[in-house]
Order: structure tokens, then C-alpha cells, then sequence
């Protein structure tokens, strides 16, 4: 393809020369056939004289002179060198060899700093930095004079009608131009006329309609709109789709200063959380698993990343309060007993939300949080089944949520009369379904009894609560059990002993609530029917007072609480609801606080009702 | 400088405020964080109304 072009070099000397010249030529070229066309191809006289000698049969010294003769005859063809000591030619395909020089003339790095003629920097937005600023910043967007004027960003200058700066400098130009260009603008008053600094608005109207002017101060805006202010924020700052700065709890961070944690970081917190078999503290992971000291400067920036980076991973659940940051995992053993499902209880503490609380009948939400404890009486199903409902007199005192998502909480519940601490979760409320505390059952089993006094109180361990009971001498007592040995389970009644002081209306024993052992252990999801539950408990414990065709029973409403609540927590207004609101109870007025039941007719009852009159219809 | 009403609660000066959060190199609380971006919107208006 390229031999077409490549000329083939002419040799000087006598025909002996030439011609030895020659096949030296060829034999280089051949030795370089695959050498671009100036590629220097090199070869020692030794080398040549070598391969003559034995070609020619004649001595390697005869043959070197030979060659070295003919080849410095052909020095445009072949360049000679010596290096220690050794001859060696140079040619090329081209048939000439030509040392490469570097042109350094136009380098980029020349072209780059050096310019012929560089051009004048008159503008400063000609000049490119090669630094790239830490945070990205919103380039200024030039608006003409016409539409800051519209948005009233800038005075509206009135034209002067008069130009007179141009006159005095055509007419006499020997005037200094300072002075010709400063009269008039001191003199003509039409051209500025903002004697009065126009008035800029400084209200700013908030997403939700609320206006506020920033010329007051900081203070008095927080004072007087702070919540909103902070809401209307916090809102922003969650929706911001550039995450400029991102929330966790009530702390806020840019985004783009936050560590990240890879997949193997993730995976060795949650094997470390699952290796210890309860949620840990933030601190404690960082100081365990990363080794950060809290006296390191980015350490609370470092903490906020971890809890920021987990809060966002689907496999951790944040279960902690303020000020103790707790992360869970998956498949970390429950808390609390497994009888009850989240869901069946959720249905169950349901009257809490619907408003039939009256947990703070007796004490305000004030004086709780003042104290810092309230009191309650153990019913038999939070005793059985280890479980608080939340009530508002218990959320009072317990901590709120710290985010928005949060669906629980891993607390600490000690009897410090005993030294014994348990992890209770906190599951919170959600729309229609209440919110209960659980993991109770080893603590109330073991020191209470059902109808304990006992006392919940905050300790200065913001996870960490306490409950406490007054103790008495230990007695023992048939009390109401529900025996899950069997395949049924079934409620009957055994001797317990028990060492607290307990509300004796309140205690389930076998003297006062005999006839409850004939209750119907209901599975949990029946449970959640209040009205059905009722009255079952009516029918269980009540005193029949009909006859065999009018079933009618007779029940304190003190008796019904403490019944309903064996199969279910009920409040005592929504007893009183579920006993107003339908037609078969009424109260007995003889005998204030006392409830008759009146059954419905059973199916059965009401289909031979229905063919007797069937009867008598035909008959007549 | 700018009028009041071209400003956006929540979405004006933001990356301001992100830089202002950044230096301080801790966390800040909400409500913290609330009163600087308060200070920033105002030192823009009232800038604003004394270049007016």
C-alpha cells in the first residue's frame, strides 16, 4: 500500500559499493518492514560484517572495512554512529535517517500561559477559576433595569427633560470633563428624585397565609410565631427535593458535609445489634463499631450522619426518644408476649382514640408532667398479659415520638424495690388504634397481683421508668388464672400469693368473682366486639333476675368493669357508653349504679315465634 | 436586597442558611436553625430597604 510512494534511495561509490550498499539497504529495510516509514532501524558494523563474512566466506575484519567503506560513501542513506566503541548505521525505510526533533514552539502549556498576544482582561467575568467551590452556589441572573423597576426592586428614575451635560463640553471643550459632568448632576434635581427612600415591603407571607414583617425583631417573631415558623421550616426543609439540609428529629444538617455508610458499615451495625439482642444506644455503635471518641470534634456531626444514614434504611427501625437514640433490626427477638398480636391490640386500646379516656378524671396532664408519675390500678388482662394500655395520664409522663414515621419505642422498666429492670416497647397510636405499653408480664406476675396499686414514674434516665407498689405482708388467695394448658384455654381460679396493697373491689378472686370461671377465654380477634364481650360478661356475672322465658340478669357497674376488663381493656366511660348505647341494658332505678340485661331473643326463639304466628295466620 | 414579597419561606436564601449550618460544623435544632434563617431573610429585606 505505502511501497508505491516510498522512493528508493540512489547509492554512491563503485559498482562494488553500490551494490554492497544496496543489499545492506535491503536487508535493513527488510529487518524493519513493520517500522512506520521514519523509524530509524539501526544495525552495528559487527552484526553486518558477521553476516557477510560467513555469506561470503572471507574474514569478518576484510568484511567490516569493506562495508564501513561503502556505507560512508552512502551517507545521505545511512547515518553513522559510534558508541562505545561499536559502529552502528542508521537508516530508514524512507532511505534516510533523520534525527527527530521536538518542536516546542507551540505547546499546549505555551499556548496555554504564554499567548502571542494575550488578550486584556476588561472583564472579570472572562477570568475561569479551575477551583470548584465547596458548596454550589445560585449564579446571579442579570435583570434589566425595566423589570427590577416593575418588581420594585430598584427607584424609577424620572428622565430629565432637559439634557444638558452634552453642551457645555461641545460648546467648550477646554472645560475638564469632571466639572461638565458634575454640575449637572448636582444641579438638575429632575434627575434623581428619591428624596425620600422608597418603601421596600418587608413582609413575607408564610405557606400558610400568615404575614410577618421582618422588621421586627428575631425574638419577637419566635415569641409570638415560633411554632409555626418552625413547622412551616421543618416543612420546607423535609420537601426540599436538593436535600440542602436534612432533618433528623429535631436537628438539622446539610446533607452534602455528611458521611456515608457503605453496605458493609450497615452490615456490621445490624449484626452487631443483632449479636447483642437488644436495640443499642447511636453512642454506643459509634464508640463499638467505629471507634469515635466524643471528644473528636466532628463527633456530633458523625453521630447526626449515623442516625440520618440508618433513619433511612429500611432494615433498622429507629426506636428511641430523645435523648436516647435507640436502633433496632430486623428479626430481633419481640417484647412482650406473643398471645396478643400488635394488631388484635391496636383494635383493643382502639377506645383510648375514639375519646373514652378518663384517665385523667382524678389527675391533669399538668400535674403528671409536674410530678412526674401516675398511678393505676392493675386490671386482670394488663396483669395476664403484661400490657398497659396508653392512656393519656400514661402518655403524660412516657416520651413522645421523636419522628414523625416513629411506630414505637424500646423503654426501660424497673421495680427498684426489687432490682429488676425489663425492655418494654411503647407502640404509639395510630389513627383509630390506640396505644399500649407490653413486655410487663414477668414483673406483674412475679411481685403484683391483679388489682395492684401501682406507680409509674420517670427517672433521670430519659428511657428509663420506674414502677413502684406499696408492699404488705404476703397473702394468699384464690385468684382468677387463665389456664392455657389445654387445648381451650380456660379461666379458673388458683392460689396465688401476693405481697402488694391491691384495690379489693379490683381484685379477681374467687370470693367476689366466683362465676367468672364459667367466661369464655375469646379468641383475641373476637375480643375487639366491646359490645359482644359485654354482654357475654353480663350473662357470666350478672344475677338473673328474669325467669326461664324472659331472661333478665342484674350487675353492678363496678362488677361489669371488672369483668369486661378480664377479657379486654375497657375505661369506665366506655362501659358506660357500651351500656347506653344499647337497647338490652338498662339501669335499674332502684338501685343507683346497677345495670339490668336484657337478652335478645336467641335465633332459635325468635324462628318459633315466627311459625306460631304463621300458624295463627293461616288459622284465621 | 429584596422585596418582601419575592420572598419564598422556606425556599429563599436556603443555601445561605445550608452554609451557615455547614460552618458552625455541629448539628443545629430546629429551633436555632429557625432563627438564622429568620436573620438571613431579614438582613435581605432590610438591606434591600435601605438601598431603596
Amino acid at each position: 500500500m505505502t511501497a508505491g510512494i516510498i522512493e528508493r534511495p540512489t547509492f554512491a561509490g563503485n559498482d562494488e559499493q553500490q551494490a554492497l550498499a544496496e543489499e545492506i539497504y535491503q536487508l535493513m529495510a527488510a529487518q524493519g518492514r513493520l517500522f512506520a516509514l521514519d523509524a530509524p532501524i539501526r544495525q552495528t558494523l559487527r552484526n553486518l560484517a558477521d553476516f557477510y563474512a560467513r555469506q561470503r566466506q572471507m574474514d569478518p575484519a576484510e568484511a567490516a572495512q569493506l562495508i564501513d567503506e561503502a556505507l560512508r560513501m552512502n551517507d545521505q542513506v545511512f547515518t553513522r554512529q559510534e558508541s562505545n566503541g561499536d559502529v552502528v548505521f542508521i537508516t530508514s525505510r524512507r532511505g534516510r535517517y533523520v534525527p527527530p526533533q521536538v518542536d516546542a514552539a507551540h505547546t499546549f502549556k505555551q499556548r496555554l500561559y504564554e499567548p502571542e498576544n494575550p488578550l486584556p482582561v476588561d472583564d472579570i467575568s472572562v477570568v475561569v477559576t479551575t477551583t470548584r467551590p465547596a458548596l454550589t452556589t445560585v449564579e446571579p441572573v442579570f435583570i434589566s433595569e425595566y423589570w427590577q423597576q416593575q418588581a420594585g426592586l430598584v427607584p424609577v428614575v424620572v428622565e430629565s427633560p432637559v439634557e444638558t451635560p452634552v453642551e457645555p463640553v461641545v460648546a467648550t471643550p477646554q472645560v475638564a470633563e469632571p466639572v461638565s459632568v458634575s454640575e449637572p448632576v448636582e444641579t438638575a434635581g429632575s434627575v434623581a428624585p428619591p428624596v425620600e427612600p422608597t418603601q421596600v415591603n418587608t413582609v413575607i407571607v408564610l405557606p400558610n397565609g400568615l404575614q410577618i414583617d421582618l422588621r421586627r425583631p428575631v425574638e419577637e417573631l419566635m415569641a409570638q410565631y415560633g411554632n409555626t415558623l418552625m413547622s412551616q421550616l421543618r416543612a420546607a426543609v423535609e420537601n426540599d427535593p436538593l436535600r440542602r439540609l436534612v432533618l433528623f428529629g429535631n436537628q438539622a444538617f446539610p446533607e452534602a458535609a455528611l458521611v456515608n455508610f457503605g453496605k458493609n458499615d450497615l452490615r456490621r451495625i445490624s449484626d452487631y445489634i443483632k449479636e447483642v439482642g437488644e436495640p443499642l444506644l447511636d453512642t454506643q455503635i459509634i464508640a463499638d463499631i467505629f471507634y469515635h471518641n466524643p471528644r473528636q470534634g466532628d463527633y456530633e456531626v458523625f453521630r447526626f450522619a449515623l442516625n440520618y444514614r440508618l433513619s433511612r434504611e429500611k432494615d433498622f427501625e429507629f426506636v428511641g426518644v430523645e435523648g436516647a437514640r435507640l436502633w433496632s433490626v430486623r428479626n430481633l427477638p419481640a417484647i412482650g408476649t406473643k398471645r396478643v398480636k400488635a394488631s388484635e391490640m391496636g383494635q383493643l386500646a382502639g377506645y383510648i382514640e375514639e375519646g373514652f379516656d378518663d384517665s385523667l378524671a382524678e389527675q391533669s396532664v399538668e400535674s403528671i408532667r409536674k410530678s412526674g408519675q401516675v398511678s393505676h390500678v392493675l386490671t386482670f388482662f394488663e396483669w395476664e398479659y403484661g400490657i398497659l394500655p396508653l392512656t393519656r395520664a400514661l402518655s403524660a409522663i412516657l416520651p413522645q415520638p421523636l419522628l414523625s414515621d416513629q411506630r414505637s419505642a424500646v423503654l426501660r422498666f424497673e421495680l427498684p424495690q426489687h432490682f429488676v429492670s425489663t425492655l418494654v416497647e411503647l407502640r404509639y397510636p395510630t389513627g383509630n388504634r390506640g396505644g399500649w405499653l407490653q413486655g410487663l408480664e414477668d414483673l406483674f406476675h412475679d411481685y403484683l397481683a391483679p388489682g395492684a396499686l401501682i406507680t409509674l414514674m420517670r427517672t433521670d434516665d430519659p428511657r428509663t421508668f420506674a414502677i413502684t407498689f406499696e408492699e404488705q405482708e404476703e397473702t394468699q388467695d384464690r385468684l382468677l388464672v387463665l389456664d392455657e394448658s389445654k387445648k381451650t384455654p380456660k379461666f379458673t381460679f388458683a392460689n396465688i400469693s401476693y405481697a402488694c396493697v391491691v384495690d379489693t373491689d379490683m381484685l379477681v378472686n374467687q370470693q367476689q368473682y366466683g362465676r367468672l370461671r364459667n367466661l369464655k377465654a375469646f379468641p383475641m380477634n373476637e375480643r375487639r366486639k366491646a359490645d359482644l364481650m359485654l354482654e357475654h360478661v353480663f350473662e357470666v356475672i350478672g344475677a338473673p333476675v328474669g325467669t326461664r322465658a324472659e331472661p333478665k340478669y342484674a350487675a353492678s357497674f363496678e362488677t361489669l368493669f371488672v369483668a369486661l376488663n378480664v377479657l379486654r381493656p375497657a375505661s369506665r366511660e366506655y362501659l358506660t357508653h357500651l351500656l347506653a348505647e344499647s337497647d338490652h341494658f338498662s339501669p335499674d332505678e332502684s338501685r343507683p349504679g346497677w345495670w339490668f340485661y336484657t337478652p335478645p331473643p336467641s335465633p332459635d326463639e325468635e324462628e318459633e315465634e315466627d311459625l306460631n304466628e304463621e300458624d295463627f295466620d293461616d288459622e284465621e | 436586597m429584596m422585596d418582601g414579597k419575592n420572598i419564598i419561606y422556606g425556599e429563599t436564601a436556603m443555601d445561605k442558611l445550608a452554609q451557615q449550618v455547614r460552618a458552625t460544623g455541629q448539628p443545629q435544632d430546629i429551633q436555632s436553625l429557625t432563627e438564622r434563617y429568620l436573620e438571613i431573610l431579614r438582613e435581605l429585606v432590610l438591606a434591600g430597604e435601605q438601598q431603596g
